[in-house]
């Protein structure tokens, strides 16, 4: 098996307020490796877009900080070292991609200048290696007429050509790691198209392992390989694409894969997950799911599952799958008195 | 009288641009240029596209939010459009509006209770039945009395939703038009929501007007879909027709790049080459031949007709008869 | 077992049933503002400067106006603790006093101006338009005069007074708080919530003042605290340049003016006026400094 390049332990971000600390990431592990494609999904308030923030250590400006766990890439652990040597690493070996690209390209300098900057800063080339790295890497996402569009400004772009330029600025300095987090949510489904389709085409050639976090099933069944489940902080269920599609054990992705409507499927009525998303600082105390859980029995409120491997390369946090059971309805039966 | 509930006659929507200094040319961002299409009473019509191709805007006046431009709007058989906002503003509690974002749609410095109550004062209902109507209509969107002293900001994104639907309800209107009313709900919410629309459907006997760009989510509601590109209306038919014989080469490309929720599916997918143009300086003929698969010299030159192919099949396109086949 | 303790589940569902005690806005607003301590103390002294205002004139030591020609000019000692000024008046007892006449002349006058720039600023920023450019080009026309010389012009014309100064603060402070409101209301205007109130068919009058109104409010707050230092100011200032208060009034820009002879010899009978006004107008501004950062909506913590 190939090592993970990027392996998360344990992850636990805490944000502090005047209300108390809020636990917004609590227990997530996952792994990433060459050429693999996972998708973390969540609702909001999952915690998923703090993780990838946590990996990038880009909580600076925010009351948030990591409490516990580790993030190693290659081997390196990512809490523990310089933010010195963070700068390295981020852009350099693991980048990121945002949903609205508009807020990461700074709005003063020329598509060009950014490109160039970033690759300088990172490969050391000189400014015009750098300018013709810029466009042979414009080219690469399909932007058609990448001479013109270095002396051109951010927001002369379209949507979809700006998320272009924001792939091809993170994938300039070759990167082992990249992050999207939801990198196609504010474009339209025929842009959408194209974006997912060149992400796809990008990581064949270049081996990248690709954190995909969104809210879209449909964007996970066509992207991912192996798939995070998150809920109200916690990674609560992890497996391949096609386990998890075809049988998901925790009864929140069983929910919200059932709650989706689907194209070509007419129901009368969708199924739907009971009650509301939950509020960071009023979780319940046991099983996070227990409130909007149609399983949910006594022990799920006490205390929380642990997250184990139930089957090979299926994890699920959830005490319907706690014991290997031989039946799910008889365990069910049995602990509701 | 006819069945159907609202007629739109060839409305178009400008809005001008700022001119600049010395020059005499006026120029128009032509957000909905010219669509027609009637409403039937009880059913569900969708619209669907992208962003900028004028479905908001559509939604905006016929809410007479907007003025339109040119083109006449028929609500019950009585032509709208030339009213003054005084005249109009009895009728509005025929028709109410579901907007996109439950947080901005709420009011931050009025209690639930009073949301929901502003258009009962508005129309003059009289105060001992309007605490009893505010009660009843949390309960029908699945909210409780308990709510009613509460505050926007302490509810979900979907309470709120419920929130804003309970207040489109509470004089009793004959068409909801909802303006993405799940696009910002998490995933496990807009089911719900969703649900609750239909529920309330089949109860009040409502009209919706559908906006929306998930066409996941347009399957599951609509009884008729019409999709609008870059201003103009391209294919209106029933949703069983689009979805299994969708005709304009638009309509197909948005069908196959909706993402599936089911990894065992690998489709061809028609991936779109180019961005939308902008409605500012729209493509002449048919505004979709720059990015169509299929355009010929005609389309360049000639505005398609938006014409009737089949039995209640519209579509805007020279050639719907071949492609179709 | 029996047991009076609810389980987790229960304990889960009681609490978010009993959330119903809600967070008024008010409240919200009262805990952010508790945060800002010199805006707390400020407007603890304003309200102590208020019930001063009131019984003040009834329990100074000295009557303000019986001249005691055994004392002039005498500095700080314990009997006249700021001393006394050339007819040998109590100057701690006059400030005290005055402190009536300040608070008087900058509150109603900033209320009047307020009054009239709320209406203004909420007409021109609703309806836009002409009605729009004839309002804010009359307010330009008045901006354009520092604000003193516009007061002396008006003053010029009505006579002096302390009646004349609040008219004519309350005039200049028009354009001012107009130009303010007018900027919320068209930013409340946009919201989507007051294109819902229309899509239901309210009426322009209550959309204005039921929600647009409301949610201009907390600037129109923040900045009427803030005048009101300035109109202390400047009624202060036309008073020391005699077209205010007139002499034997204890207001503190007429006492000022009073000292001003004696400065090199009794520099407290000016000193102790000054400082009153200063301090008077520091709380002002920091009370509202404090509000604004309580009450504006992008600071959320």
């Amino acid at each position: 098996m190939d090592q993970p390049v990027l392996k998360v332990n344990n992850l636990q971000t805490y944000f502090t307020s005047d209300a108390g600390v809020v636990k917004a990431v609590d227990g997530v592990s996952f792994e990433v490796s060459k050429g693999e494609t996972l998708g973390i999904v969540g609702e909001s308030g999952s915690g998923k877009s703090v993780t990838s923030l946590s990996i990038m250590r880009l909580l600076k400006d925010t009351p948030g900080r990591i409490a516990d766990g580790e993030i190693l890439y290659e081997g390196r652990d990512l809490v523990k070292i310089s933010e010195n040597d963070m700068r390295k690493i981020r852009g350099n070996d693991i980048a990121m991609i945002f949903q609205e690209p508009m807020t990461s390209l700074n709005p003063v300098f020329k598509i060009g200048r950014q490109l160039e900057e970033a690759i300088i800063l990172h490969l050391k080339f000189s400014k015009k290696e750098a300018r013709e790295r810029s466009i042979e890497m414009l080219t690469s996402v399909g932007i058609s007429r990448p001479e013109k569009i270095v002396h051109e400004f951010p927001h002369q772009l379209s949507g979809g050509m700006r998320q272009r330029v924001m792939i091809a600025m993170a994938m300039a300095c070759n990167p082992k790691v990249l992050i999207a987090d939801e990198p196609t949510t504010a474009l339209d489904v025929t842009i959408q198209a194209q974006i997912l389709d060149l992400m796809r085409n990008l990581t064949k050639t270049t081996d990248t392992a690709i954190l995909l976090i969104t809210h879209d099933l449909g964007v996970v069944a066509e992207m991912c390989d192996r798939v995070v489940v998150m809920y109200g902080g916690r990674a609560v269920e992890e497996s391949d694409v096609l386990s998890i599609f075809a049988n998901p054990k925790h009864p929140y992705t069983q929910g919200l894969l059932a709650s989706i409507p689907k194209i070509g499927e007419r129901l009368d009525r969708l199924q739907s997950i009971p009650g509301n998303v939950p509020i960071p600082s009023r979780m319940p105390e046991g099983c996070k799911f227990a409130p909007r859980c149609p399983h949910a029995m006594d022990i799920c409120w006490e205390k929380e599952p642990e997250y184990k491997e139930v089957i090979t390369n299926h994890s699920v946090r959830c005490w319907l799958h706690e014991e290997v059971p031989q039946d799910e309805s008889e365990l069910v039966g049995s602990t509701q008195h | 009288m006819s069945q159907n509930l609202l007629e739109v006659h060839n409305i178009k929507k400008y809005f001008p641009i700022k001119k600049k200094l010395f020059s005499k040319k006026k120029e128009f961002i032509k957000a909905v240029d010219g669509i027609s299409f009637t409403v039937k009473k009880g059913e569900t019509l969708s619209i669907v596209g992208e962003s900028g191709c004028g479905k908001s805007t559509t939604g905006r006046v016929l809410m007479k939010l907007l003025e339109a431009t040119e083109g006449k709007i028929v609500f019950e058989g009585n032509d709208i459009t030339g009213l003054s906002d005084d005249e109009i503003r009895p009728l509005r509690k025929e028709f109410q509006m579901v907007f996109q974002d439950p947080y901005a749609s709420l009011n931050p410095r009025l209690t639930v209770k009073e949301i929901i109550e502003e258009p009962l004062i508005v129309h003059n209902i009289d105060k001992a039945k309007r605490a009893d109507r505010v009660v009843e209509l949390l309960e029908v969107v699945g909210l409780n009395k308990y709510h009613a002293n509460r505050y926007p900001h302490e509810f979900s994104g979907g309470q709120r939703q419920r929130i804003g639907i309970a207040r489109a309800l509470a004089v009793n209107p004959k068409l909801i038009i909802a303006d993405e009313p799940v696009s910002a709900l998490d995933v496990s919410i807009q089911s719900q929501i969703l649900n609750l629309l239909k529920d309330l459907q089949e109860k009040y006997d409502l009209t919706y007007i559908f906006i929306a760009h998930d066409l996941s989510v347009v399957e599951h509601i609509s009884d008729r879909v019409a999709v609008m590109y870059l201003g103009r209306l391209v294919e209106l038919t029933t949703r069983d027709e689009l979805f299994a014989t969708p005709l304009h080469p638009y309509t197909k490309a948005l069908l196959s790049a909706v993402p599936v929720p089911d990894p065992t599916v690998k489709r061809n997918r028609i991936i779109l080459k180019g961005d939308i143009p902008s409605p500012a300086a729209p493509p002449s003929g048919c505004t979709f031949h720059t990015r169509c698969p299929f355009a010929q010299d005609r389309c360049r030159e000639q505005i398609p007709e938006f014409r009737e192919i089949e039995k209640e099949h519209f579509v805007a396109c020279h050639f719907a008869e071949e492609l179709g086949s | 077992m029996v047991e009076l303790k609810l389980t987790k589940k229960e304990a889960y569902m009681q609490q978010s049933m009993e959330n119903i005690k809600s967070n008024t806005p008010f409240s919200e607003f009262w805990r952010k503002f508790k945060k800002q301590k010199l805006a707390f103390v400020s407007f603890f002294f304003i309200l102590f400067l208020i019930a001063l205002a009131i019984v003040g004139p009834f329990i100074v030591p000295y009557d303000i106006a019986e001249p005691d020609y055994n004392n002039v000019l005498t500095g700080p000692t314990a009997e006249h603790w700021a001393g006394t000024d050339a007819y040998g008046r109590d100057i701690f007892s006059r400030i005290v006093a005055g402190t009536q006449i300040s608070l008087y002349v900058g509150l109603t006058s900033v209320f009047l101006g307020a009054l009239g720039g709320t209406f203004f600023g909420l007409i021109a920023g609703y309806y836009g338009k002409k009605v729009d450019a004839i309002i804010m080009r009359g307010c330009d026309v008045l901006l354009a005069f520092p604000g003193i010389l516009l007061a002396i012009g008006i003053i010029a014309i009505l006579g002096p007074g302390l009646g004349n100064v609040i008219i004519a603060v309350a005039i200049f402070s028009v354009p001012v708080f107009a130009r303010i409101v007018r900027s919320s209301t068209l930013a409340v205007k946009s919201t989507l919530y007051v294109e819902a109130t229309k899509s239901i068919g309210a009426v322009p009058r209550r959309i204005i003042w039921k929600h647009i109104f409301p949610g201009t409010l907390s600037s129109i707050i923040v900045y009427f605290t803030m005048r009101i230092g300035s109109a202390i100011l400047t009624a202060a200032s036309l008073s020391f340049l005699g077209l205010g208060a007139q002499p034997p009034s204890p207001e503190w820009g007429a006492m000022l003016s009073g000292g001003r002879d004696y400065l090199n010899i009794a520099p407290h009978v000016t000193i102790f006026p000054g400082l009153a006004i200063f301090i008077t107008v520091l709380a002002f501004n920091l009370l509202g400094d404090g509000l604004r950062d309580a009450l504006d909506p992008k600071i959320k913590d």
